[in-house]
């Protein structure tokens, strides 16, 4: 299977595109809010770092670099940063959305109940999807996004080269979506 | 529907530093209110000139849900809204307030000054949650341009007084 490209080209596209940041927003929002939720285990908590991380992108959109890596790894090393933040400050930090103007999101309680609702279905499809993959894809996609491991030490590990690791994390990824996608059909 | 993740979206678009900078590369949906609004007007056009009788007022600048003057006015969906003026010129609240009941919406639960700020620019249609398309047809009755509809803050929604749409009226509308 290809690397998933068009997830690629939509966060380039966005750099001056806002409805393309939007579109690559739609597509990822919801893995972004379970990956929270599933670590911090608080709906209200997984939405503001999910706050923040979409704006920390936005904000740093012009950083992403096709070659390092896929979109997908890029913004979960954001959320990941997010995460650390956190969890040595026991507070979720502000700073980008302050710097872009956004206001905080009150959440109602009707809001929060969706958010925990969307993190419950999507978490429930990444165990079922990423249970599919191919072991080394598997591998490499956890280790890249659940573990933040950097692609040498992915490579390493699983004894291939560093071009052959990003590679695999990235038709990781795409497989998963794909996988993702089918099952919500 | 009120849902975190429309909001913050709205947010994310808003604060893209290509927002409203190009007019024309617009989000789908609202692209579709605003060719429903074309549409409109242009009938609103072929309606008067079809009837030989004199428009008030140029048609072809004609919000769409304002009909010739001898129909009644097309009802709005109720909505509860709340008109502030935030600029020192009086009567900037009234005259948006009756813009609006002019073209259908009911009279607006709220008709004030903005006491926090006097010196806005740009008028700003803000909603809350699950509200957002009855904010595109507030804007679009009053001709505000669409990166002007923005989702409701703390401080406008304190001031509107819970209102699910509230116009900030800036000096953009002194007349």
């Amino acid at each position: 299977m290809e690397p998933d490209r068009d997830d690629d080209a939509l966060l380039a596209a966005a750099a001056d595109d806002p409805e393309a940041f939007a579109q690559f927003y739609r597509l990822h929002v919801r893995g972004v809010i379970a990956y929270f939720r599933r670590r911090v285990g608080n709906a209200e908590l997984a939405a503001d770092l999910t706050a923040e991380t979409f704006a920390a992108a936005l904000a740093g959109r012009r950083r992403f670099a096709p070659e390092r890596g896929p979109a997908a790894a890029w913004l979960y090393g954001i959320a990941r940063r997010q995460l650390v933040t956190f969890q040595r400050r026991g507070h979720v930090e502000r700073r980008a959305r302050h710097r872009l103007g956004m206001a905080r999101i009150e959440l109602t309680d009707e809001m929060l109940e969706r958010v925990e609702a969307v993190a419950d279905a999507e978490l429930a499809q990444v165990d079922v999807a990423l249970a599919a993959l191919p072991d080394d894809q598997r591998a490499a996609v956890q280790a890249r996004i659940v573990e933040d491991h950097d692609y040498d030490e992915i490579a390493a590990a699983q004894a291939i080269s560093e071009p052959a690791a990003r590679q695999r994390v990235s038709r990781g990824l795409a497989a998963l979506r794909a996988r993702m996608r089918s099952q919500e059909q | 529907m009120t849902d975190f993740i429309d909001v913050l979206e709205q947010q994310l678009v808003a604060a893209h530093p290509g927002h409203g900078r190009r007019p024309f590369a617009l989000p789908w949906r609202t692209t579709i209110v605003f060719a429903g609004a074309v549409a409109a007007a242009v009938a609103v056009v072929v309606a008067v000139l079809a009837l030989s009788s004199p428009a008030p007022q140029p048609a072809a600048s004609s919000p769409p849900t304002q009909p010739p003057q001898t129909t009644p006015v097309t009802p709005q969906p109720r909505v509860s809204l709340a008109v502030l003026n935030g600029t020192t010129t009086p009567g900037l609240a009234r005259a948006v307030a009756d813009a609006l009941t002019s073209k259908g919406y009911h009279e607006p639960d709220l008709v004030t000054n903005d006491t926090t700020n006097q010196s806005r620019v740009r008028t700003t249609v803000y909603y809350e949650a699950g509200h957002r398309m009855d904010a595109a047809d507030v804007a679009s009755c009053l001709a505000v341009r669409p990166d002007r509809v923005l989702p409701m803050g703390v401080s406008e929604r304190a001031l509107a007084d819970r209102a699910e749409v509230a116009v900030f009226v800036g000096a953009d509308r002194v007349p």
